[in-house]
Formats: C-alpha cells, sequence, structure tokens
C-alpha cells in the first residue's frame, strides 16, 4: 500500500480557522465530559456522603480491577446530558471495556453519586447497550452494583417494554449460557428487580457492610409481614454468603473484592485479548505518517463546506497508507483498504452527496470486504442520497437500496463514525445506529437528522402551508413557522442531543478515534471469524 | 598446566581468569550449596567434594589433595581464607609434587605465630609495637606488668588471632584483668589457644600495608602500599592504593621494612606486610604478613599494570621474576569496596538470600568487578558475605573517588540487602574524601539509614507501567492511558518493600529519573536512591489486597448442627478466644465425626449443648461475642 498523499495547506489562514473553530468544539467536549465526571446538582455533596462511607467512586473502581497500564475504553460518557434537568451525569451508570488478567471484559458499574444510584431510562438503555456490546464482541460482563433500583417516578419509561429493564435481565441470562461470563461484586443495596444482577450471575462477591440483597427490604418486610429486621441481617453479605448462598464470596473490604475478581477472572478461560484467532489481516501497528491533529484543520468550521474524507482517512491509518478501491468512479464515496493498528480495514467515506454510481461502488466494495473477511468502517458525511429527476431516472431509489441491503447483511464487524453529517437515509446505507454497526462513535462536529435544518425549514414549512390550505396565512407567521422548524432540526441534529440519547456509543476527540478503532478492532480479532454470507460480488 | 583452585566465589573465578588467559587448565572443587555457583561453571573441571559443613569441603584437605590426584593437577592456588594460610596443607600439597601456589610452608608457619612474626620482624630491622608476647609467659601478673610497663591503653590480643577476634582493649590498669579474661576465652574458643600478647594500643590508627612478592630465586619486590583503614569490626571494607597522606618517610620506610621483612623469610610468592600507622605521629608499626594474595590485590593490581596471580604462577613455577623493582611503576590511584551482604544499618548483620539484579557499569574505563556472580545468583548462609569487589581506577585520588561516585550512583544490587549505599555514603564523608579515616571511622560514624522505599517507588512504577506499555504489539498492550475522557485516574504497580510494606503508585508522579531495572519475570524492580539500592516486588493486586488471615471472615458467625447428630466433644469453653477454624464443638453422625469450627476469630458467648445431646438440623450449638463487642 502506498501513502496518501495529502494537498491539505496546513499553513493556509482557512486551515488555522478551522482547526481554532474544531479545538473550541473540543473545549466544550472535555468540559461536558467534565461535569458528567464530577458535575451536575448536588452531586458534591452527594460525592462527599459517598467518600465518606468508605466507597470508592464507580471510575476508581473500575481503575481498582482492570490491569494496571492498560486502556479503559468507556462508552457514552454524555448519556443523559441535557435531560432530567441535567440531573443524571452519565446517566449515572459507567460502562466500558477493559482487561483483567489479559482478557477483556464489559464494565457495567453503578455511579451511586447520581440519583442514589437509582436506574433512569437512558440508564437502562446504557446498561443494555454494553450488554449488547458484550454480546456482540463477545466479552463477559462485571456488574458493579450499587444501585437504588429503578427510579420509580419514571417507573412506565423503565419497566415493562421490550429493551427495559427485563431486557437486561433477559440478556444477562442469555449471554451466560453463551459462555460469556456474568459476573458481580454487590457494593450497595439490591432490592426488588436489582437482586437479579447478582442473583442472574455466574460468581457473586459481596462487600461485607455495604452490599445488601433482597427481593423486599425492611419496609416492604414490615408492611407484608409485620417483622422488624435490620437490613444487614436480612440480606447482608454474611447473610447471603454463609446461609442462603446467593453470593458465593464474601469481601471485608472493596479492595479485598476486587482482589476476589481479578482471580476469578483469571479463571474464567476467556480467549487473551493478544490471542488473535487469524481470521483477520494484521500486520505490525504503524502511527499515521500526516499527524492525525490535522484533522481540526481540516474539517470546515462551516458545515456548508465539505472536506475530503480522504485526508481524514491519511490521518487515522497506519502509515497514512489508504489502497483506494475504484477512484475514478462514483466519487461522493471514497472506497479503500487500509490498516488501523495493524488490523486491515475496508472503509467507506463520503465525500458529500450519494450518487447512484457511488452508491453502487459502496455495495461492490462492501461485497469485496465481505468476501475477502476485512471489517468494514464507515465513516460518515453525507447530505444523503441525491433527488431530482436525473436520480430518481437513473435509479437512486434501487440503487440506494442496494447499499442498504449489503450493510445490513454484511458478516464481517462493521463500526461507524459521525466525521460529519448523518442526514436521510444516507445514515442508514452509511451503516447508523439501525444497522447494528458493533461501535458507533461520534465527533463534536457531527449532525444527525432527517434532513439538514436548512431543508427542513423549507420543506416543513411547504408541507404545513399546503395543508393550512386556503387559511390565510401572514409572512409573519411563515417566518415563525420556518424558525420553529429550524429550532427543531437545530436542537435535535445536535450531536449532546443524540449521545445524550445513546444513539451512538459515546462523542469523542477526532484524536481518540484511531486508538479507539484500534481498541475495537482488537476485540474482533480474538473472536471466531463470523459465519460467512454468500459472499457473491456482485459488479454493479 | 592444570591448575586446582581450592576456594570457592569471586576469588576462584579470579585466579581461573588469570589461568586460562595463560593457557592453564583449571579444576574447580566445590561443596553442594555450590554446584550452581559461577567459579564451577567457569572451570574446565569441576570436583564435588562434600556438603556444606566447611570441614567436609573447603577445608577437607584429604579431598582436595584426592582431587589433585584423581584430575593430575599440576599446581594448586588456595585463594584467601579456607587453607590459604595453613602451613601443613601447603607441605602436603608440596610433597604430592604439585606446585603451591603461594609462599613456602615455613614461612606461612612462622609469620602463623605472632610471636614467631614479631621475633622474625624484630630481627629484620622492622619496627614493632611496643608490647610482649611470649607463648611460655601468659601468667596475669607478668602480662599486667607489661602492660603497665608499655604504657596504657593496652591492646589484649590473640596470639593465634586473626579476623578480629580474641581482642580486647584496656584503657587503665583496672581493665586489664577483664581484657585478658576475654581474650583469652576468644581466642581459646576461635583458635584452640589461649596465649595472648599485649601491646600499645593506638588511638588513631591507619592500617596500611605493603604487597611483597618474591620468586624462588631470592628477589623480593615491594609493589606499592595500600591504606585498608576503614573497616567493619576488624574487618576491611574499602582499599585504596596508594595509600593516601604519608609523609615520604614513612612511605619509603614501610615499603623498605617490607622487602627486608621477606628477604629475611626468603619469601618466594604473594604477600602482604600489614603496619598501623599512627595518624598523628607518621611512626608505623608491624602487625602481621598475610601469606597468600588479598582480597584487596586489584588495587595493586590497577595502578601497576601488573596481573599478581600471574607473577604468582610463574614464580612458583619456578620462575624468576619478570621484573625489577625499577620496574614497578605506579601510575594513578586505585579503590576498591567490598560488595558484602548485609545491612550496615542494622549492625551490619549478614543477609542471604538471591541476588536476581546486578546493574554495574563495568563497561566504564578503569571499573573492574569482581564478583561471585555476574547477574544473579544466591548468597547462602554457609559461607562469607562478601559478593563482590568493585575496583576503580583514576588518575589521583580525587578522579578515584568522583569515578566511584558516579559508578555507585549507576549500580543496583537486588533485592538481597548490600553495603553497597554505605560505600556511596562514605565517599561524601569529609574524613575519607581527605583520607584522614582511622580504623575507628565506622565505629564512630553510624552507617546512614537505607533510605525511605517511598521515594523510590515513583520510579520504580513508571518502570513498570513503561514495561507493560510497551508489551504487546495491539493497542491494548500500548495505550497505557487510553481514555475518551481528557484525563484518568489510573491505579498503576502495587509495590512491596523490603520489610513487607505496600506502596501504590498512582501516576503520573513528577520528579527526578532514578536509576531503575524492572525484571518483569520476578516483578523485581531496583532504583537506586542516594546510592543505595532500594529493592521493590511487584505485587499482584489480588496478593496486595487478600484479607489478613487474622480476620478472615469477618465476625464469627454462630455455630450450627448442619444435620442431626449427637454432640460427642465440646472443645471450646464460653470465655475462650478463638482463631477462624478452630474446632468448637465434635458431633457424630452416621457413625462419622465431624468436627465443626470457628468461622472467624472471636471469643465464645455461649456454649448451647452438651456431651450427649443429639441436636437437629440448623440448631445453634455456639454463639460468639462479635469482635467489636469486646
Amino acid at each position: 500500500m502506498r501513502r496518501y498523499p495529502s494537498r491539505v495547506d496546513t499553513g493556509s489562514s482557512q486551515f488555522r480557522d478551522n482547526d481554532a473553530a474544531y479545538r473550541t468544539l473540543v473545549d466544550t467536549l472535555r468540559e461536558r465530559q467534565d461535569i458528567a465526571v464530577r458535575g451536575g446538582p448536588g452531586r458534591d455533596r452527594s460525592i462527599e456522603r459517598h467518600l465518606s462511607r468508605g466507597k470508592f467512586m464507580a471510575r476508581d473502581r473500575i481503575e481498582m480491577v482492570i490491569d494496571h497500564g492498560t486502556p479503559f475504553l468507556e462508552f457514552s460518557t454524555l448519556a443523559g446530558w441535557d435531560q432530567y434537568d441535567n440531573g443524571a451525569p452519565g446517566a449515572g451508570i459507567i460502562t466500558g471495556v477493559g482487561l483483567v488478567h489479559g482478557r477483556p471484559f464489559v464494565f457495567i458499574a453503578n455511579d451511586a453519586t447520581v440519583k442514589g444510584g437509582s436506574l433512569l431510562p437512558v440508564s437502562i438503555k446504557k446498561h443494555v447497550r454494553a450488554q449488547d456490546i458484550a454480546e456482540q464482541n463477545g466479552l463477559g460482563v462485571i456488574y458493579l452494583v450499587d444501585s437504588g433500583g429503578a427510579f420509580l417516578p419514571l417507573q412506565d419509561d423503565i419497566f415493562p417494554d421490550k429493551d427495559h429493564f427485563g431486557g437486561s435481565f433477559y440478556r444477562q441470562a442469555r449471554l451466560s449460557a453463551q459462555g460469556l461470563p456474568q459476573l458481580s461484586v454487590v457494593l450497595g443495596g439490591c432490592t426488588a428487580g436489582g437482586a437479579y444482577v447478582p442473583a442472574l450471575s455466574d460468581e457473586v462477591i459481596m462487600v461485607d457492610g455495604i452490599g445488601r440483597i433482597f427481593l423486599g427490604g425492611p419496609p416492604i418486610v414490615k408492611a407484608a409481614l409485620g417483622e422488624i429486621i435490620e437490613p444487614d441481617d436480612l440480606g447482608g453479605a454474611v447473610v447471603h454468603t454463609r446461609t442462603s448462598g446467593v453470593s458465593d464470596y464474601m469481601a471485608g473490604a472493596e479492595q479485598e473484592a476486587y482482589g476476589r475478581l481479578r482471580d476469578i477472572c483469571e479463571t474464567t478461560n476467556q480467549r487473551r485479548i493478544d490471542d488473535r484467532q487469524g481470521w483477520m489481516d494484521w500486520a505490525e501497528p504503524r502511527p499515521p505518517y500526516y499527524d492525525p491533529a490535522e484533522i481540526y484543520g481540516i474539517i470546515s468550521a462551516d458545515d456548508r463546506i465539505g472536506f475530503d474524507a480522504r485526508e481524514i482517512i491519511a490521518r487515522l491509518v497506519d502509515g497514512s497508507e489508504y489502497a483506494e478501491f475504484k477512484p475514478e468512479w462514483g466519487d461522493t464515496i471514497t472506497t479503500g483498504f487500509a490498516r488501523i493498528w495493524g488490523h486491515m480495514v475496508g472503509i467507506i467515506a463520503n465525500n458529500g452527496i450519494i450518487f447512484s454510481e457511488a452508491a453502487l461502488k459502496a455495495t461492490h466494495f462492501i461485497e469485496l470486504c465481505e468476501q475477502r473477511r476485512i471489517p468494514l468502517l464507515f465513516l460518515q458525511n453525507t447530505t444523503g442520497y441525491m433527488v431530482g429527476s436525473d436520480a430518481e431516472a437513473g435509479g437512486i431509489a434501487k440503487n440506494g437500496a442496494k447499499m442498504v441491503a449489503a450493510v445490513a447483511n454484511a458478516t464481517v464487524p462493521r463500526y461507524t463514525v459521525l466525521i460529519g453529517g448523518s442526514y436521510g437515509a444516507g445514515n442508514y446505507g452509511m451503516c447508523g445506529r439501525g444497522f447494528n454497526p458493533r461501535f458507533l462513535f461520534a465527533w463534536p462536529n457531527s449532525r444527525i437528522a432527517t434532513m439538514s435544518a436548512d431543508t427542513a425549514q423549507t420543506v416543513l414549512v411547504d408541507i404545513r402551508l399546503a395543508g393550512m390550505r386556503g387559511a390565510d396565512t401572514t409572512e409573519d407567521e411563515i417566518a415563525a413557522l420556518r424558525a420553529e422548524v429550524a429550532e427543531q432540526y437545530q436542537t435535535q441534529g445536535d450531536p449532546y442531543y443524540a449521545t445524550s440519547r445513546i444513539w451512538d456509543d459515546g462523542l469523542i476527540d477526532p484524536l481518540d478515534t484511531r486508538d479507539a478503532l484500534g481498541l475495537c478492532l482488537a476485540l474482533a480479532a480474538r473472536q471466531d471469524e463470523p459465519a460467512r454470507g454468500p459472499g457473491v460480488v456482485y459488479r454493479m | 598446566m592444570r591448575l586446582l583452585v581450592a576456594n570457592r566465589g569471586e576469588i576462584a573465578r579470579r585466579v581461573m581468569r588469570t589461568a586460562r588467559d595463560l593457557g592453564w587448565t583449571t579444576v574447580a572443587v566445590f561443596a553442594s550449596p555450590d554446584a550452581d555457583a559461577a567459579f564451577v561453571n567457569d572451570a574446565d573441571i569441576a570436583v564435588p567434594i562434600g556438603g556444606p559443613d566447611l570441614a567436609e569441603s573447603y577445608l577437607n584437605a584429604d579431598r582436595i589433595l584426592e582431587a589433585c590426584a584423581a584430575h593430575g593437577v599440576t599446581a594448586l592456588h588456595p585463594g584467601y581464607g579456607f587453607l590459604s594460610e595453613n602451613a601443613d596443607f601447603a607441605r602436603r600439597v608440596v610433597d604430592a609434587g604439585i606446585a603451591w601456589v603461594g609462599p613456602h610452608p615455613e614461612a606461612i608457619a612462622s609469620m602463623g605465630s605472632k610471636i614467631d612474626a614479631r621475633a622474625i620482624a624484630e630481627r629484620a630491622g622492622v619496627p614493632l609495637i611496643p608490647g610482649f608476647g611470649d607463648a611460655a609467659v601468659q601468667d596475669d601478673a607478668t602480662l599486667a606488668e607489661h602492660a603497665g610497663a608499655i604504657g596504657y591503653p593496652i591492646l589484649v590480643k590473640a596470639a593465634a588471632g586473626g579476623g578480629g577476634k580474641g581482642i580486647r582493649i584496656a584503657h587503665s590498669p583496672e581493665q586489664f584483668a577483664t581484657a585478658l579474661a576475654e581474650a583469652r576465652t576468644e581466642a581459646a574458643r576461635s583458635f584452640g589457644d589461649d596465649a595472648v600478647i599485649v601491646e600499645r594500643y593506638i588511638e588513631r590508627p591507619r592500617h596500611v600495608e605493603v604487597q611483597i612478592i618474591g620468586d624462588q630465586f631470592g628477589t623480593v619486590l615491594e609493589l606499592g602500599t595500600r591504606d585498608c583503614s576503614v573497616q567493619r569490626r576488624y574487618q576491611k571494607l574499602v582499599e585504596e592504593a596508594p595509600a593516601p597522606n604519608l609523609e615520604a618517610h614513612t612511605d619509603e620506610g614501610l615499603r623498605s621494612a617490607a622487602v627486608r621483612l621477606g628477604a629475611a623469610m626468603g619469601y618466594d610468592n604473594a604477600g602482604t606486610v600489614e603496619f598501623v600507622v599512627d595518624a598523628d605521629t607518621g611512626d608505623f608499626f608491624f602487625l602481621e604478613v598475610n601469606t597468600r594474595l588479598q582480597v584487596e590485590h586489584p588495587v595493586t593490581e590497577a595502578i601497576t599494570g601488573l596481573d599478581l596471580v600471574e607473577l604468582q604462577l610463574l614464580v612458583a613455577t619456578g620462575h624468576p621474576l619478570p621484573l625489577t623493582q625499577d620496574q614497578v611503576l605506579p601510575v594513578g590511584h586505585a579503590v576498591e569496596v567490598r560488595i558484602n551482604a548485609e545491612d550496615p544499618a542494622e549492625g551490619y548483620a549478614p543477609q542471604t538470600g538471591p541476588v536476581e539484579l546486578i546493574h554495574v557499569p563495568v563497561w566504564r574505563d578503569g571499573v573492574r568487578w569482581d564478583g561471585a556472580f555476574d547477574d544473579r545468583g544466591e548468597v547462602s548462609p554457609f559461607y562469607d558475605s562478601m559478593v563482590a569487589k568493585l575496583i576503580v581506577h583514576g588518575s589521583d585520588r580525587a578522579g578515584a573517588l568522583s569515578k566511584l561516585a558516579s559508578v555507585l550512583d549507576d549500580t543496583l544490587i537486588g533485592p538481597l540487602r548490600t553495603n553497597v549505599g554505605l560505600h556511596r555514603w562514605l565517599i561524601d564523608q569529609p574524613e575519607f574524601a581527605e583520607g584522614r579515616v582511622t580504623t575507628r571511622f565506622l565505629d564512630e560514624h553510624p552507617a546512614p539509614p537505607p533510605p525511605d522505599p517511598a521515594r523510590a517507588v515513583g520510579p520504580a512504577g513508571r518502570a513498570v507501567d513503561a514495561h507493560r506499555a510497551a508489551t504487546g504489539t495491539g493497542p491494548w498492550g500500548q495505550l497505557a492511558d487510553f481514555s475518551v475522557l481528557a484525563e484518568r485516574a489510573p491505579l498503576g504497580a502495587i509495590l512491596r518493600d523490603h520489610d513487607g510494606d505496600l506502596h501504590d503508585y498512582r501516576p503520573p508522579v513528577t520528579g527526578h529519573d532514578a536509576l531503575t531495572r524492572y525484571d518483569p519475570a520476578s516483578g523485581l524492580v531496583c532504583v537506586n536512591v542516594d546510592g543505595h539500592t532500594v529493592s521493590l516486588h511487584v505485587v499482584d493486586r489480588a496478593d496486595a489486597w487478600a484479607a489478613d488471615p487474622s480476620r478472615a471472615g469477618g465476625a464469627a458467625g454462630d455455630v450450627i448442627a448442619p444435620f442431626p447428630a449427637v454432640v460427642v466433644e465440646t472443645p471450646a469453653a464460653p470465655g475462650a478466644t478463638v482463631a477462624a477454624g478452630d474446632t468448637v464443638v465434635v458431633v457424630e453422625a452416621m457413625k462419622m465425626l465431624h468436627s465443626l469450627t470457628a468461622p472467624g476469630p472471636g471469643t465464645v458467648a455461649e456454649v448451647r449443648v452438651s456431651l450427649g445431646d443429639t441436636v437437629e438440623t440448623n440448631q445453634v450449638l455456639v454463639t460468639f461475642t462479635a469482635e467489636d463487642q469486646q
């Protein structure tokens, strides 16, 4: 493979302006992440109370479990952002992947300093998403349980539906049956439904003095039976480890529990992270030739001005080497092979609107990667599929559908990063959330909506006007309508709106992207080769 | 030629190195604890001669001579210590037709007795310390009388002594009787002979010695002076050549006296004439002659450019010395430090155990390492605690000391505790730097305590992390501190120090770097702190955080009957303190006895059953007082 010849002029004023603008975006990301980690209304007091009881913060707990000097790939740090009066930083739950004795595990750790660890609808969504990541990537799950259970005022959004609380237990039971260890450390109260997280685990450790499990707590027991009992006598570590057997181990302190947990992980017979199964093409990793920090200057501060995705690719891949496929046809999508942290990937990236040729090229390329067993990486930056009489006459609907069908049926690991706009059916064809990529990350400049705010103003205002046929509409009313639509699309297209709702696995700094993808690819490489699809390569 | 080295450790290796250079075949004899030692591997032929008991192996003349006969040995080098100054052994070697690499047995015999040695020295015109010694005259009154005539303070020491044993000081006539009694007792115990000599005690003594070498043709050369005043418990720790700060007439007097004494004995190999020099007056007095190669010979080699073992082998095999006195041209200054497995801060307590890591910049010019091993080894309790000698050569004394300081700052030996830190500290002591130390220096200046291990945690943790970050080619092995957040607070390595205390390393730690080496296989990290090696071990978190067994399982719960049974024994009574696992009740069921044990430590509150009681499942048999209620 040859190095991509970059044409970026890093000395230009445009580059400098873009760079300055992007750094502002990253600063905002960092500020908001910081609030998620330690901010939020009344959080200081609840953190202080938590620590004063000798308990550790959820992230520190994870650090104590994972191998020292190893990465932690955290998901959806800004889940819940700007929801619930911003009272649920990070949705009160920390999820991510880390190594224990060289073996990767998904961590699901309640943050008891957020709403007392009670679970909001978005908390459940984050919990379930982490379990789905575990299933797709063949990872055991470690539950660091310190939760007050469902947030009852919103019980209708938490309890009954398919991917609600019940879905998390359904997943837990089935993950275990797939040979993916489910391990719990009980660090707080696990009442009612919460009791099933440890109870459904393969092995359970309870920390004496803080961990409690009961289907009904002392108040319910008193109400139901008139029995008055202390919480520890009802469901403490001693009771459950020595009498009921709900717990397998008792630890005198959190540290002791984490030491025990590490010992347990060592006995789970899971593949180590460096145990590559050989079906993914791999070579010694090399850093990109071009400085990844130049991405900041390449992405236009004005989102109506496009940028060449190949310049981004050159700053994400090993040696900046990119073997472009079919470069002279369908050039609003670039396709080609490159390596990220040694693993070969097939990259599909937008360079604007998707025309029929681009859709067909992408379809062809997906088929190639499927045949060659090469993971796919989608870099989204599109306003969608082309419209207009020429496009319709050229069959854009069926050509776009080919791409969507190919993406949906590809069995090789798929990863998606929103590096710009993600509009309309482009989101689908480029492996949006609905298409179950293994991981989906977004950059802070990204936008996601059925269409851009500009287009929406025109389209929606026209539709509304059509609906008000005959009525008198003043210019003011039309302007107000336009403003309302623009406002809605601005708000809902905002990447923080998206990441808050876990439409992605996290907003990340472009400079962390190569490493995050490298970590994700390494997870796939230790799995067996996925079953092949038909593997036909049709020339489109 | 085939040379057997009747010794072990670093000196065996050092002798064999020269023999090999001369094209000789080398034979090692070894005791069982040394089976894997470097000197055994170095030798062309290695002969086992017995177990760890010295009398059975390195002091076993019969076995050594058998090995000589069995392997056609033509020359025997005794090294130092062991049989090196045993005249009977030397005689048997010579009688067996084997070249003895040492002076003729009569020289050894005469110098082995302090009384004979004094007489010979006196005849050769070598100044003797004022004193009295006569094996035939040992009655208390006469000795006291002589002591009075010599003048206090008085030194009482074993006539057959050496190694600092059987030595006592009396500062006044009142102290004499006690000193005499103690010296005799120790002399008898150590040497099987309670004869003592009395002599003047010098308040500010320096130990200065002269290296001599003679051949069988009557030539005796002196190869210059050495100062060995830095001693602990009368054992040398630091030696240098030439001896610093000697007036010309003292220096000249010492060297000519040594040659006169050598000539008087017909001395025909390497030897050392030891003197005490009064630091206040420059007067010097004969101490003794060591009729063998000495530990500190490399400093003489460094400044003369000679190989003393080569010269020994030459003269022992009947060759004349290949040089004259005029050709002995010392250059510069050399210092040797003895690296001992001992803890200076704990009264120089000997240390035993493995050496797993040695880092010494031996590749630098003018640096020599004579070690019992090069990278790893074991210090066993059976032998001497000296692990190695480190010798540096500089153009002058200040240069040699400066180089030594720099070498010690770049040295690590661990995890066994050694005295390297003491040596580094010593260089910074003004009295030593100025060449003014006496043999009492270390008695008067307590050894520095080892540095706080906490100071080594930062560099050690960084070294461990650096290694971890470099392991594995994939991102999971290399992106040590990766996070999608701006920062993480990762928990670094947990390190256990020499005393078993645990230290958490939390990166990033700022502060200057120290020389650090990490051996991932063993988890050992050694850090140079002020010249000391601080050894830490990486501890798995599970081990670091394992429950303290003394509080295993938390508070004791009740002991209940696991099934219907009959009580046959109740060993615990109310008020008894029990540990986790102690049997408190024995029951019988299905013709089997079952011991029911305390689930945790505690005090027995109630024993609710008696012998012969039938108990039901889950019946509470014994209760405990919770620990925190005591």
